[in-house]
């Protein structure tokens, strides 16, 4: 008897029924945006698991909703919502947040405090800034190859971080790690809405071939502490991904005559030797030469090797441009403070790091091998005027 | 009565020295020593040979007594029985401390919305349903789990060891020496010394001589373990951030990625933590019942639920209420290195002046 009325307690108990919800009690929040307007914070959940529309095919899916409150403090915006949400919040499924300017312009600290606390949270979402519009109306633009937009950002970043030298993934703990850190400043890819911003909230832009409006990858927001201090153009944000190897593959147009010669270039390694009046940067790659519109011949030697240093300087004009601007905004998106840290710590707590950093000197040297030649022997002009 | 086995007995060694690590030596570790907290670690698994020599050879004397009873043959009924109720005090306030960390971090990470009571008495009721079948249950338990241990334990370790940076533990011997040794204190109290809880077993009870490389290896087998499992946590998070979170060794499960896909099984990598807790409660309360039995006769049964009781309402209405801060933490440490440290080193004495006088009989 004894033994019954023990295994019935630990039945019940073990099993979880206490905390035990119905997925369905759950408002599943794939994406976040926070925003800053009238003082407040105004947070926007985009919320998965909507009510199920019946599609002519057989399959059924879920429609996804913004729902937004706002408070004096993520907290209080996130309880707001609460208000409105007939079900229960949960953020474990996060894919991506979006952080608009004015947020990022007043400190990150603040806002990403609520998520750093909350321990549902997986702590490994993407992080993206909102540029010249609101966070909300980005996680509200509907696109037409994902029905989630949230899902959308996130993929995209993974897939464009390979292939786009002037975008950058970073988690949730990725830009933790660079706040928390000394010597070291965060930045943070951002995207835009082209086109007309109200088109993409209904679902009426998705019937067009052509979309009104969609959001597009700009350029980096680099940071001073957990202050955005400057938006960098795409050749300093392809220059600052360079030097932190965070560029998979770069398409470069190298002027030749009349035309261009394009060239892709992967496994791009920047090596850093750090120190107090000047840092040196080797930057070595490959170069496949993907399209060319001029008439330049590629079997001689010596216009590969031209083509060779006009790579490598246009390279290094990228990395001279990404640092000089970082320098300008006094923001150490390189982690130079945080390498000459852990190389000479006494040093660096004897020294005013943000002092020398603003007066710090580069010295670039770039090596590109060019591998192949594509898979032409001769361009198509070339040939026709052979 | 059955035999407790050699392996059983290194499982029960390995659990007991892993139980405190989360949230306790950890946190304390990278405090003091910082991104050096491994050398304090390798350090410390060292010098732990030595509480383990002292409790070797306690276990050797009059073999067939639990360690309360070898007190009274050794110290005389007054002063054995003082000794021994200052053990079972101090070994209740180690395991309300073990069990207050069980209950917090499963409420703060999983069960948010359970109340704390109900988290407490679902874990109690289990560890006194295995108590009550006594320490040939709680050792094959043990030795269950310890499989299981190492399978989810693998599985961190292959999904997280490759995303680990050495240049996390950059720069290297920063705070100096001295820092290292006191990293090593905390390590040694809180991993090492909880080891003299197997001493309520009579060697007797336990079969084959060679049981002691035994609890060695099942020393080494957790050391290694927690050494692994501090360097894949800085080396993933740097030092930094090991201080931001309460759990970074909990934190740090959830990067784990196989064939290089997130895996999103930190739920259930996180059991291993949980298993090692649980153990650690088991021959805490069993150290507490044999003890009190030997000294006042009591029904083991009645009295298991009775401690569980007392365990779950002082976390429920005293210690959850506390703010287990790095300031208390340090103090406990310094109680519970002298206490431990001073008994073991008494008993020793103590064991080797009558051995002495006996050869000279």
């Amino acid at each position: 008897m004894k033994k019954i009325i023990i295994s019935f307690f630990i039945l019940f108990g073990v099993c979880g029924c206490w905390n035990y919800k119905e997925l369905n009690d759950y408002a599943i929040a794939n994406g976040m945006a926070i925003d800053y307007i009238d003082n407040k914070y105004n947070v926007s959940f985009l919320i998965s698991n909507g009510k199920k529309i019946e599609n002519k095919s057989s399959n059924s899916q879920y429609q996804s909703f913004i729902y937004s409150g706002s408070g004096d403090t993520i907290s209080d915006a996130v309880n707001d919502i609460g208000l409105i949400i007939p079900k229960q919040l949960y953020i474990g499924e996060l894919n991506s947040i979006v952080i608009s300017e004015e947020v990022a312009k007043n400190g990150l600290y603040d806002a990403l405090e609520y998520l750093l606390e909350d321990s549902k949270s997986k702590k490994n979402f993407f992080v993206v800034l909102a540029k010249d519009s609101l966070a909300k109306d980005i996680l509200s633009v509907t696109t037409q190859i994902s029905d989630n937009l949230s899902e959308s950002i996130s993929n995209n970043i993974q897939s464009s971080n390979r292939s786009q030298g002037s975008i950058v993934s970073k988690t949730f703990n990725d830009i933790i790690y660079e706040l928390v850190n000394d010597g070291i400043d965060t930045f943070i890819s951002s995207y835009t809405i082209v086109g007309n911003k109200d088109m993409g909230v209904t679902n009426d832009d998705l019937e067009s071939n052509e979309p009104k409006s969609y959001i597009k990858y700009d350029n980096l927001g680099i940071f001073k502490g957990d202050k955005l201090v400057g938006w960098a153009d795409s050749n300093q944000s392809n220059g600052i991904n360079i030097i932190n190897n965070d560029v998979n593959e770069l398409y470069l147009n190298i002027p030749c005559d009349d035309g261009y010669v394009v060239v892709n270039t992967t496994d791009l390694h920047s090596k850093k030797e750090i120190g107090k009046d000047f840092v040196k940067i080797n930057t070595t790659g490959n170069a496949w030469i993907s399209e060319v519109t001029c008439s330049i011949n590629l079997d001689n030697e010596d216009n590969i090797n031209e083509l060779k240093k006009r790579i490598d300087m246009e390279i290094e004009k990228l990395i001279n441009a990404g640092f000089m601007f970082a320098r300008e905004n006094k923001s150490d998106v390189f982690g130079f403070g945080l390498s000459y840290y852990k190389n000479n710590p006494k040093e660096y707590k004897s020294i005013n790091w943000d002092d020398i950093y603003s007066k710090i000197g580069i010295n670039v040297n770039v090596n590109i091998d060019i591998k192949k030649s594509g898979s032409l022997k001769k361009n198509i002009e070339r040939i026709k005027d052979e | 009565m059955n035999k407790i086995n050699k392996s059983e007995m290194g499982s029960l060694s390995f659990f007991l020295i892993r139980a405190s690590f989360i949230g306790i030596t950890f946190n304390s570790l990278i405090n003091i020593s910082k991104q050096d907290s491994y050398i304090s670690m390798i350090i410390a698994f060292i010098l732990g040979f030595i509480p383990l020599l002292f409790i070797y050879y306690i276990f050797n004397y009059e073999p067939s007594l639990s360690l309360p009873k070898k007190n009274l043959k050794l110290f005389g009924n007054i002063l054995g029985t003082i000794i021994n109720i200052i053990i079972i005090w101090f070994t209740f306030f180690v395991i309300l401390l073990l069990f207050s960390n069980l209950v917090t971090f499963i409420h703060s990470n999983y069960l948010d919305k359970t109340p704390t009571i109900v988290i407490s008495i679902v874990f109690m009721l289990t560890i006194i349903y295995v108590l009550v079948h006594g320490i040939k249950t709680i050792s094959r338990t043990s030795m269950i789990l310890f499989y299981i241990f190492i399978i989810l334990f693998l599985l961190s370790l292959i999904g997280l060891f490759s995303q680990l940076s050495i240049d996390n533990f950059k720069p290297f011997l920063e705070s100096g020496y001295t820092i290292l040794f006191k990293g090593t204190y905390s390590y040694i109290t809180y991993n090492v010394l909880p080891l003299y809880l197997l001493l309520i077993i009579p060697k007797n009870d336990i079969d084959g001589k060679n049981f002691f490389k035994h609890i060695t290896t099942g020393y080494i087998i957790a050391s290694i373990s927690l050494l692994l499992v501090l360097v894949t946590t800085i080396g993933i998070f740097g030092i930094k951030m090991c201080e931001l979170y309460e759990y970074p060794e909990f934190q740090v499960l959830k990067y784990v990625s196989l064939i290089g896909m997130s895996a999103r099984i930190d739920g259930i990598l996180i059991i291993q933590w949980i298993f090692d807790l649980m153990v650690f409660m088991m021959v805490g309360m069993y150290f507490i019942l044999e003890c009190t039995d030997s000294l006042f006769e009591v029904n083991n049964h009645i009295f298991s639920i009775i401690i569980g009781t007392i365990l779950i309402i002082l976390n429920e209405y005293i210690i959850s209420n506390m703010l287990i801060s790095n300031h208390s933490i340090n103090i406990i440490c310094n109680i519970m290195f002298i206490s431990i440290s001073l008994f073991l080193v008494i008993m020793f004495i103590s064991i080797k002046i009558k051995n002495m006088h006996k050869k000279k009989e």
